[in-house]
C-alpha cells in the first residue's frame, strides 16, 4: 500500500500555480527522497499532505485517506519536523518536545531520554536562546520522540554539524529496521543517496523523474550528477 | 570609539521613523491639548477653589496625582498632567533605549554589526543621542507649546521649567534603561524589570506625598521617599506654581552617574550575554501546559494579567476619587454637561459611574481584541503550523482560544463592576449594591461576544489585516464614546459606534433587547468566521 500518494496533484496560489500536476507515490516502509530547488513546491506538497494548505485540483492521500477532511485522525499517525523551525520563544526545548508529543497522542519517555542524549541536547534553555543547530535538534527530538508509522521531515538536518548529521542518518536507518515510512525532503544530496530507497525530484511544480536508487546508480554516477544533470539539461 | 555612530544612529532613526515621532508628537500634543479642556471644564475659580479642598483632604488623590499646591489653573494642569504624562515618557525611553541595545544583541544583529568597524560600545552612544534627542523635542515642544498657547496662566519661564524638567525627567529613565540592559540576557527582561522600576518609582513618590507634611505657606513638602523617585525630582520644581529650578540638578547628576555605570557593565561583559546570569528552564513541561488548554493559556496569560491590572487600577482610581468629584461636580455647570454627553443621567453617582464604567469597558474590549490577535498572530509565526500537524484540530485550537479570551473578558467586566461600587461604599457614605453594579459590568458581554464575533469573522476571510481593520473600528468607537456627543454629529453616525445602543448601566435600567439581538448578531458571525477558517489555507507571514 502506498502511505503517501499524489496524482496530477495542483496547487495555485492566485493565479501562480506552486503545484502543477505533481505525482508521487511512498510506499510503506520506505526512505523515500524528496528533492528539489528552492521553490519547486516540496514545503507546499508537504503542507498539503499535513492538511494546512487545501490542494486546488488533482488527488492526494495519506493512508489512503483526503489529508484535509481527515487531518486530525491522520496525524495520530505521523510526526512532523518543519522546514523552518518556529517555536514559542519563552518555553524550553523540553517543554515544547513534551508538549508537541503529548499533543501527537503520547512520546515514548526512553526514546525522549535516548534521544537528548544522543543529540547532545540541553532541554532546560529557553528556545529563543538555542543556536541554529540546537532549535533544529528540538524539533527532530520533538518528532523522533513519537512511536508513529509514519515521519515528515522537511530539510530536518540544516544547521546540524557533522557528527550530529550523523546521529541523524543512524536514527533513520535504525526506524527503517522497524519498518518506519519517512519522507525526506532535503538539499544535502549525500544524505539522501546514503538513506534514501527510492527518490523524487520535482522541479517547478512537476514531476520530473522518481527512481529506486538501484536505477540510479545504473545511469549515473551519483545522486548529484542526476540531479545536475536533470536541470542543466532544461 | 566614535567610527560608526553616524551610521547607527542612522540606522535607529530608519527603523524607528514611525514609532518615534508618534511617541513624540502624541505625548507633546496631548499634554498641550489638555490646557483647553481642563480650562473649559474646571477654568473657573469656583470649581478650582473646591477641587483645591477636595485635593488637600484626600489621599488617594495625593497618591495617584501628588499635591495640589494652590487653588490656580497651574496647580491643577499640575496634578492631571505632570505624573500620568511622566509615566508615557519614561515607557517611550525604556522601550527605545532597550530595542535599539539588548534586543540587537538577542536577535543576532549585534554581531553583525559588531563585525564591522564599530565599537561595542556604540550602539549604546547612538542610542543615548537620540534619547536626548527625542526628549529635547520634547521639553521645546512643551515649553513652546505652554508658553505660547496660555500667557495669563503661567509665565514663559514656567512654562520653558515645565518642558526642560520632563525633557531631563526621560533623559534619567534613558540612563536607567541603559544599566538594565547590561544586566539580563533578554529584551523582554530587560523591558519587565524596567516596567517594574517604573511602577516602583511611582509608588515610592506617592508614599513620599502621603506621608508629606505642609509648611508654614500650607504648601505640602514630601518626605525624603520621594527624592529617591525620578518622579519626585519631576514634581519637586513645582513648574506651574512655585516653580523651582535647582532640581533639575538631580537628574542631571544621575544621568552622568547611570551613564558611566552602564558603559562600565558594557566594557566588563561579553556581547549577548548580561552581567546576571541567565535562568534555567524547566526540562519538562507541566502536566498542564502540555495539553491544548494548559497551551492556550500560557500564550493567553500575560495578555490577560496585564489588561486586568490596568483595568482593576483604573476602576480602583476612579471608585476612590469619584465620591470626591462629585463636590466639585455638583457645583459646576460645565462637568454636569459633560457628564450628561458622555451618557450619564439621573442621579450624580450613578451617572458618573456609568460614563465611567463605560470606559473600563472599552479596556476591556482592548482586551479582547489583543487576546484574540494570538490567533493570527500563533498563524503568522509559525507556530500554529507545528500544533496542527499534531492532533490538534482547527476548531478546537480556536476555539480554545476563544473560550480563554471570553471568560476572561467576562470575568473583567464582573469584577470592574463590583469593585466600583465596593470603592464607593469604603471611602465614602454612600452605599450602592455591589450586585447591580456586577450585573452592569456583565450588562457588557453581549458587546464583547460581538467583537469577538467580528475578528473572528476577520480572520477568517481576511486574516492578513484582521487586527487593523478592528483596531481602527475600535478606536471609531472609542472616540464616539468619549466626544461623539460632544461633536453634536448626526444620530446616524453615532449609531455605527454598538455602544451607543446599549444602556449605560447602572445609571440607566437594563434593557434586554439590544442585548438579544448582540448576541443573535454574535453568533451568526462566528458561525460565518469559524466556516471560513475552516475552509481556508494556512497563511504563514
Amino acid at each position: 500500500m502506498n502511505v503517501i500518494e499524489t496524482k496530477s496533484l495542483v496547487k495555485k496560489f492566485g493565479s501562480a500555480a506552486a503545484l502543477d500536476g505533481f505525482d508521487m507515490a511512498v510506499s510503506e516502509g520506505e526512505v523515500h527522497g524528496f528533492l528539489g530547488p528552492n521553490g519547486a513546491g516540496k514545503s507546499t506538497t508537504i503542507r498539503i499532505l499535513l492538511g494546512l494548505l487545501r490542494k486546488t485540483s488533482g488527488e492526494a492521500k495519506l493512508f489512503g485517506q483526503d489529508p484535509w477532511k481527515e487531518a486530525v485522525e491522520l496525524h495520530k499517525k505521523l510526526a512532523y519536523v518543519p522546514g523552518d523551525v518556529n517555536f514559542w520563544p519563552n518555553l524550553t526545548g523540553g517543554e515544547i518536545i513534551d508538549l508537541l508529543g503529548r499533543l501527537r497522542g503520547g512520546l515514548s519517555e526512553t526514546r525522549r531520554a535516548e534521544l537528548l542524549k544522543r543529540f547532545e541536547l540541553d532541554p532546560a534553555k529557553k528556545f529563543r536562546t538555542y543556536s541554529k543547530g540546537n532549535r533544529q535538534k528540538v524539533a527532530l527530538v520533538a518528532a523522533l520522540s513519537s512511536d508513529v508509522p509514519l515521519y515528515i521531515l522537511d530539510e530536518p538536518t540544516s544547521g546540524l554539524d557533522p557528527l550530529m548529521e550523523n546521529v541523524f542518518q543512524e536514527e533513520v536507518r535504525a526506524m527503517k529496521k522497524q519498518g518506519k515510512t519517512i519522507l525526506l525532503s532535503s538539499h544535502i544530496l549525500s544524505e539522501a543517496e546514503a538513506l534514501c530507497d527510492r527518490v523524487t525530484i520535482i522541479r517547478t511544480g512537476k514531476t520530473v523523474s522518481s527512481y529506486t536508487l538501484a536505477e540510479l546508480k545504473k545511469e549515473h554516477e551519483n545522486l548529484e550528477s542526476l540531479f545536475l544533470s536533470q536541470y542543466e539539461a532544461r | 570609539m566614535f567610527a560608526g555612530t553616524k551610521t547607527l544612529i542612522g540606522l535607529i532613526l530608519r527603523r524607528d521613523r514611525v514609532k518615534l515621532p508618534l511617541w513624540i508628537i502624541g505625548i507633546t500634543a496631548s499634554l498641550i491639548a489638555m490646557v483647553p479642556v481642563l480650562r473649559d471644564v474646571y477654568g473657573d475659580e469656583a470649581s478650582l477653589t473646591t477641587l483645591y479642598q477636595t485635593f488637600s483632604l484626600n489621599p488617594a488623590g495625593l497618591f495617584l496625582t501628588g499635591p495640589m499646591d494652590a487653588p490656580n489653573f497651574g496647580a491643577l494642569m499640575t496634578i492631571e498632567t505632570i505624573l500620568w504624562w511622566g509615566l508615557a515618557i519614561a515607557f517611550m525611553n525604556t522601550l527605545l533605549v532597550v530595542r535599539h541595545t539588548r534586543q540587537n544583541e538577542e536577535i543576532g544583529a549585534q554581531e553583525l554589526i559588531l563585525s564591522g568597524q564599530v565599537h561595542r560600545g556604540t550602539s549604546l552612544i547612538a542610542v543615548l543621542i537620540i534619547a536626548f534627542l527625542a526628549n529635547t523635542l520634547i521639553a521645546v515642544g512643551i515649553g513652546a507649546g505652554m508658553a505660547a498657547l496660555e500667557t495669563s496662566l503661567w509665565t514663559t519661564d514656567q512654562a520653558w521649567l515645565y518642558g526642560l524638567a520632563m525633557g531631563l525627567f526621560g533623559f534619567a529613565w534613558a540612563a536607567i534603561a541603559a544599566v538594565i540592559a547590561q544586566l539580563v540576557e533578554s529584551a523582554r527582561s530587560a523591558n519587565g524589570i524596567l516596567a517594574g522600576l517604573i511602577g516602583v518609582a511611582f509608588l515610592l513618590r506617592g508614599i513620599g506625598d502621603f506621608m508629606g507634611t505642609a509648611n508654614a505657606d500650607g504648601i505640602l513638602q514630601p518626605t525624603w521617599l520621594s527624592w529617591l523617585s525620578p518622579f519626585g525630582w519631576l514634581q519637586a520644581t513645582r513648574p506651574l506654581t512655585f516653580p523651582e529650578w535647582w532640581p533639575l540638578i538631580v537628574p542631571s547628576i544621575f544621568v552622568v552617574v547611570a551613564g558611566s555605570v552602564a558603559f562600565f557593565l558594557l566594557s566588563k561583559r561579553d556581547v549577548g550575554a548580561g552581567i546576571l546570569p541567565a535562568r534555567k528552564g524547566h526540562a519538562r513541561a507541566s502536566r498542564f501546559l502540555g495539553t491544548p488548554l494548559g497551551l492556550t493559556w500560557h500564550l493567553q496569560k500575560n495578555i490577560f494579567i496585564g489588561w486586568l491590572i490596568g483595568v482593576v487600577a483604573m476602576v480602583v482610581t476612579i471608585g476612590v476619587l469619584v465620591p470626591e468629584m462629585t463636590h466639585v461636580y455638583e457645583s459646576s455647570e460645565n462637568m454636569k454637561t459633560l457628564i450628561a454627553a458622555m451618557g450619564g443621567t439621573g442621579a450624580i453617582i450613578p451617572a458618573f459611574l456609568s460614563a465611567m464604567l463605560s470606559i473600563v469597558v472599552l479596556m476591556v474590549i482592548a482586551y479582547t481584541i489583543q487576546g484574540l490577535g494570538k490567533l493570527r498572530g500563533e498563524e503568522s509565526s509559525g507556530h500554529l503550523e507545528n500544533l496542527l500537524a499534531t492532533q490538534l484540530s482547527r476548531m478546537k485550537w480556536m476555539g480554545l482560544h476563544g473560550i480563554v479570551v471570553t471568560i476572561g473578558g467576562a470575568f473583567m467586566l464582573a469584577l470592574s463592576g463590583g469593585l466600583l461600587a465596593l470603592c464607593v461604599n469604603l471611602v465614602s457614605d454612600y452605599q450602592l449594591d455591589i450586585w447591580e453594579y456586577t450585573l452592569a459590568g456583565l450588562s457588557y458581554l453581549p458587546l464583547l461576544f460581538v467583537f469577538a464575533g467580528m475578528y473572528i469573522v476577520l480572520f477568517g476571510l481576511l486574516p492578513r489585516i484582521a487586527g487593523l481593520v478592528l483596531w481602527v473600528y475600535y478606536g471609531f468607537v472609542a472616540f464616539m464614546s468619549w466626544l461623539g456627543p460632544l461633536l453634536k454629529l448626526d444620530q446616524q453616525i453615532l449609531d455605527l459606534s454598538l455602544l451607543t445602543h446599549l444602556a449605560a448601566a447602572p445609571g440607566e435600567e437594563i434593557v434586554a433587547r439590544p442585548l438579544i439581538i448582540f448576541s443573535i448578531v454574535a453568533i451568526g458571525l462566528l458561525i460565518i468566521g469559524t466556516t471560513a477558517w475552516r475552509h481556508r489555507n494556512l497563511l504563514e507571514r
